[in-house]
């Protein structure tokens, strides 16, 4: 009965986790029985040999880095997302806050002739528009540029002016060359899109950078920018 | 660039300024303990694999909000023993076979070890050479008996710890220590005893002092 109170305390007595009562009961315990006395030693010696056959460290098992590596990018991942939602998200705040800003800014406009003709108004309508203008402008078309980029042929087709074009019809080229001219012939009757494989068409045939300009240069000057997608294909 | 052993806060301060390479070089330094320790809790080297790497994504993820209260050793080592410990509450819910004849062994025992039900103790021991017996005994005890055992005296973690990290009371953390430890010693010294030559112990070789 005695020594299996006592036994319940040995562990704790090994991490010096009693109190100092308990302490004191259990020494004097253990010097007069020595069961408890080896049950003692042989608890210490256990804890011993689970530290020393701890220490050894196992190999990881076969693919562990690289699912590792696998799931760091993914975790990765979502945080860049975030961080582009957070630009999108500034992005369009700017947007809205230039949209308010002019609207309220053609209010004033209209308001202020009809309130006070006096010299109060023409300094609010210069101070308020042009500070958040020239700060968000900028943000707000390099990311027009970034999201329309994967969609360029249609919006190139739209407004083929200046020197972009060409270099983007060069970069085309390529691709198109491999095989597709032939298929590219039928369909590009209605859609805009087929424009480009028209140019590699008449690449293949015949110098890309005297044909490619050429009709660059045509519809511009027959049609304006509505309505070039009508004209495109008609040549 | 000086040759040798980049030490742990200069690739710490290094991946917290976002970057990867050096995260990858801290992390290898921690990621066998990691595996191991997951492996002594979970019984398993699938889930500990898994545990692991979670470990090593969390500390990624929290990154940022490490202010090196501790070493990154330290915090680590939280971090999987957390993640263990909610892995084997998880795990707890799932329903269990009992086994007969441990009855007498105090609710050290854990019903099913790693899918497989092991008979008794003493036929872990007569498992073959070179097979590790405490990590068998260790996947017999219950799990909050296990991990009382390995947070104490593997880890190293203090009572006060443990009962935080458990959420249980710190009497509660002595006396499945205690018990842990008697079942370990019941099975691991007097079978040994009785198998060999007093004093010559399990592994490694090594006489016992």
């Amino acid at each position: 009965m005695k020594c299996r109170y006592y036994r319940e305390l040995l562990s704790s007595y090994l991490d010096n986790a009693l109190t100092a009562t308990e302490r004191r009961e259990v020494e004097e315990h253990i010097n007069g029985c020595r069961a408890c006395r080896e049950e003692l030693e042989a608890l210490r010696r256990t804890v011993e040999l689970l530290k020393d056959w701890s220490g050894e460290e196992l190999d990881l098992p076969p693919g562990f880095e690289e699912d590792l590596r696998r799931r760091l990018e993914a975790a990765c991942r979502p945080w860049y997302r975030r961080l582009g939602q957070r630009a999108s998200l500034t992005a369009a705040a700017i947007i809205m806050a230039v949209f308010f800003t002019a609207l309220t800014g053609y209010h004033t406009r209209f308001i202020h002739p009809f309130r006070n003709n006096e010299s109060e108004p023409p300094s609010y309508e210069i101070e308020a528009p042009p500070s958040p203008e020239p700060v968000s402008l900028p943000p707000t078309t390099a990311n027009q540029e970034e999201k329309q980029a994967p969609v360029a042929p249609l919006q190139e087709i739209r407004r083929p002016t200046q020197a972009k074009r060409p270099l983007q019809e060069k970069a085309l080229v390529p691709p198109a060359a491999e095989g597709t001219p032939s298929k590219a012939a039928p369909s590009m009757g209605s859609v805009p899109l087929d424009a480009p494989l028209l140019f590699t068409k008449t690449d293949i045939d015949a110098d890309p950078k005297l044909s490619v300009p050429e009709k660059v240069y045509e519809e511009p000057d027959t049609v304006s920018e509505p309505a070039g997608i009508s004209g495109s294909p008609s040549p | 660039m000086v040759a040798g052993v980049v030490p742990d806060d200069e690739l710490l301060s290094r991946s917290q300024r976002g970057d990867m390479e050096a995260f990858v070089l801290l992390i290898e330094r921690y990621q066998k303990m990691l595996y191991t320790i997951a492996f002594r809790l979970l019984g398993n080297s699938e889930d500990a694999a898994d545990a692991a790497q979670e470990a090593l994504v969390r500390a990624y993820k929290n990154l940022p909000g490490f202010r090196g209260d501790c070493s990154f050793r330290t915090w680590l080592k939280y971090i999987i023993t957390n993640i263990c410990r909610d892995a084997l509450r998880r795990r707890k819910r799932r329903p269990t076979i009992s086994l007969e004849g441990f009855q007498e062994a105090e609710g050290v025992f854990l019903e099913v070890a790693d899918g497989k039900v092991l008979s008794s103790p003493e036929e872990v021991f007569l498992a073959r050479e070179g097979e590790d017996v405490i990590h068998k005994l260790l996947q017999l005890m219950k799990p909050e008996y296990r991990m009382t055992l390995i947070m104490r005296d593997i880890q190293g973690f203090t009572y006060d710890e443990i009962a935080a990290i458990l959420g249980c009371s710190v009497g509660t953390v002595k006396s499945r220590l205690s018990r842990a430890r008697q079942f370990l010693r019941q099975y691991l010294l007097k079978e040994r005893e009785h198998l060999t030559n007093p004093g010559v112990y399990i592994k490694k070789g090594g006489e016992g002092r």
